[in-house]
């Protein structure tokens, strides 16, 4: 693998933003893709970050450290992944359910689909779901994109879908989830219209809830 | 894109004084400067809606940074953009049970622990305001791009933002924790203080209650001169269910006594606190002639007696009343634990002295001056076995001890025990030890 991916690596484990913004800006220099970056730089690690945390060997200081370091590549890589398109593709509005302040994995979906051309409406984290019923009403996107992180926080989808029918407003949008917890089993078994789980698939699954005219 | 940060935030009528109900403005400050002291870092409470629960005055003073950031969200109303983190915070801390650690909206570390008295959450200590980080390159990006809304000339900013604590991961985790603890211990004094409300309000009920059946009979009985003799003939009552350590009993009477002293002490608190001190003589009497210990009834009285003359309220000086009461009696009882200890202690003694007759139920209670029926419920009590499984055992220890000298014969070992009848003492053996004595004497 690349030296300078490794670094971000380490620097990301270690909390280093400044390191990692560095060296995120040398790999684009050098022609590294984006998509590898993100792919190895920062979710590989994130991942090893997630079961540290969980076996008790880091504490929240350090993934907040690590969060930080997370988006200072984010930051440099935002302008190399979005484009400006005279015609948006369709509207999706995305947001974290109520409960959940997980927001990276979120802000990626969010960031890539604005790359692909599509009007995103964030509407940021700990949304409960009356929030994302009056943004449907409101803004009347194609896609409704929900992303939890917590198993404490799965079910406020359902709630979300529940709402959604109870409105009388279910079949007005599409809805994609997603998040560290959610599978596809997960996401039938609320009648959410597609699941995806990472950004990359994120993509694609869009693609195939708003057909392009 | 478009952020639409709407505020859901459901309707929450809690007010910032329902914390300060409960626990004293001064204790909380107290508690707030030890933590500030031992750690060097700011600490606040804010309510569940994330304000200050302490007047400008009371507070502590915040950074150079957060008094910037402050004012501008003053300025541009924006000022629930702190207090909507502190209640996300507090509100996390709470249903995690544990310090929240977090980022403000303008990019400081700080943490929060949740203050939850009888299930309610009522607010949380939020302290920081440090950065993990020496200030870099990208953090002034992040200052920017988190406080875009706020100014359009940073140099202010970013010059206070030079001035604020940067603390390592470690310290703040430890930090955290320690908050946690200082949230429990205010848990701890709100809590019993809430319980000592409701103790004093149920004690009033009581008392009203009370007043009120008594007026009831006084008009039934129309009498003036009712209400001494009455008192009089109560407290003989009283000192009697004392003696007897009748906690129930000696409640209601003494209820009905307060009721008097109450109502005819009228609104004076001399008088009331000059009958209610008698009424604690009286108890006291009665619970060393009960039994009670004198160093004991001696320390309860000169508590009671503190207690009355520091209180100026009649709710408080009632409740102390009731308490006292309570003390006195369970002094009166505690002597009875002791006392039946030692006969326990003496019933075994005796036993151990005389396992080799056949011991009756009688002859041991007999030894200490009790019934068979108030020693045996005493022993078992105490020891978990009744008197005649204490004997078997003590017998059956001595046996085994027998057995394994060879000069003694099963039948002499029975008999050495008080067993008339060897073969009952093989059964007994066998029940108890899962062989006989003989299968016993060839192992051993
Ligand atoms: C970073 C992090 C944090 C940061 C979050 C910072 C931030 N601004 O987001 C902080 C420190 C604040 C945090 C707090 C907590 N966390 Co945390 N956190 C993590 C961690 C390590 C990484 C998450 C992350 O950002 N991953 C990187 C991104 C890119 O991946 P992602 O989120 O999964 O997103 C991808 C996909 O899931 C998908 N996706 C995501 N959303 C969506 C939406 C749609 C529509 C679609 C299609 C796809 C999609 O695409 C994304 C990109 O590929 C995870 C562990 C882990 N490995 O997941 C724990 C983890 C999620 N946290 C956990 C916990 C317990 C907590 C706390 C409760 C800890 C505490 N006691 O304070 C709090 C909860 C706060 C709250 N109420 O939300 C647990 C959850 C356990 C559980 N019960 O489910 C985890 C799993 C860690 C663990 N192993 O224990 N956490």
């Amino acid at each position: 693998m690349e030296d300078i991916i490794v670094d971000i690596q380490l620097g990301l484990t270690e909390g280093n933003a400044q390191l990692v913004k560095e060296k995120t800006e040398l790999a684009l220099s050098r022609g590294i893709k984006a998509e590898l970056i993100i792919k190895q730089g920062l979710m590989q690690p994130m991942k090893i970050i997630g079961q540290k945390f969980r076996t008790g060997e880091i504490f929240i200081p350090d993934v907040l450290m690590s969060s930080r370091a997370m988006h200072a590549s984010l930051h440099v890589l935002k302008p190399h992944l979005t484009f400006d398109y005279k015609f948006s593709k369709g509207t999706i509005v995305i947001g974290t359910v109520a409960g959940d302040l997980h927001d990276i994995g979120k802000n990626m979906v969010s960031m890539i689909l604005q790359s692909e051309g599509y009007k995103v409406v964030d509407l940021g984290i700990d949304v409960p779901a009356e929030g994302f019923i009056t943004a449907v009403t409101k803004y009347k996107p194609d896609v409704l994109a929900l992303s939890a992180l917590l198993t404490t926080t799965m079910a406020e989808q359902h709630e979300v879908m529940n709402r959604l029918t109870m409105e009388g407003i279910r079949n007005q949008v599409k809805v994609i989830v997603g998040g560290g917890p959610i599978t596809k089993e997960f996401a039938e078994a609320i009648g959410a219209d597609a699941y995806a789980s990472d950004m990359f698939s994120t993509i694609d699954a869009v693609k195939n809830l708003i057909p392009e005219s | 894109m478009i952020n639409d940060s709407t505020k859901y935030h459901q309707d929450r009528s809690f007010n910032r004084l329902q914390l300060l109900k409960l626990i004293d403005k001064n204790l909380l400050k107290n508690i707030l400067n030890a933590f500030t002291k031992a750690t060097g870092l700011t600490a606040n409470i804010v309510d569940i809606e994330g304000r200050s629960i302490f007047s400008r005055n009371d507070a502590q003073k915040n950074c150079r940074f957060c008094q910037m950031i402050w004012r501008k969200q003053k300025e541009k109303g924006l000022e629930n953009r702190c207090t909507g983190s502190y209640a996300r915070a507090g509100k996390q801390a709470a249903i995690f049970g544990e310090p929240y650690i977090f980022r403000c909206p303008a990019g400081l570390i700080e943490w929060a622990a949740p203050i939850i008295i009888e299930e309610q959450h009522l607010g949380s200590i939020i302290c920081g305001q440090v950065l993990m980080w020496e200030p870099e390159e990208f953090f002034w990006i992040e200052l920017k791009e988190m406080n875009k809304g706020l100014t359009d000339d940073f140099y202010e900013l970013f010059q206070a933002a030079k001035e604020l604590k940067v603390i390592s991961g470690e310290k703040v985790q430890g930090a955290a924790d320690l908050l946690y603890v200082t949230a429990n211990y205010i848990m701890k004094s709100g809590w019993e203080n809430l319980k000592y409300q409701k103790e004093m309000a149920l004690q009033q009920s009581l008392l009203s209650e009370e007043i009120q059946s008594r007026k009831s009979l006084e008009e039934k009985l129309s009498t003036q001169s009712l209400s001494l003799n009455y008192s009089l003939e109560k407290e003989k009552e009283l000192i009697s269910k004392v003696r007897l350590g009748d906690l129930k009993e000696a409640q209601k009477i003494f209820q009905t006594l307060l009721a008097d002293i109450f109502i005819n002490g009228a609104a004076n608190l001399n008088i009331i606190k000059a009958r209610i001190l008698e009424l604690g003589v009286i108890l006291s009497r009665a619970s060393v002639d009960g039994g009670a210990n004198l160093n004991q009834a001696l320390e309860i009285s000169s508590r009671f007696l503190q207690d009355v003359s520091r209180f100026d309220q009649v709710e408080e000086i009632n409740l102390a009343a009731v308490k006292t009461l309570e003390r006195y009696l369970h002094a009166v009882q505690n002597n009875e634990i002791a006392k039946n200890r030692l006969a326990v202690q003496g019933m075994k003694t005796f036993i151990r002295n005389n396992y080799r007759k056949n011991l009756t139920l009688e002859e041991v209670s007999s030894s200490v001056y009790l019934s068979p029926s108030y020693a045996s419920r005493i022993f078992k009590e105490n020891q978990s076995i009744t008197i005649i499984e204490y004997i078997t055992k003590v017998k059956l220890e001595e046996a085994k001890k027998l057995l394994r000298d060879p000069k003694y014969q099963i039948d002499d070992v029975a008999e050495m025990l008080g067993y008339h009848d060897a073969s009952y003492f093989s059964k007994v053996f066998r029940r108890k030890e899962g062989m006989t004595p003989t299968q016993y004497r060839q192992i051993g």
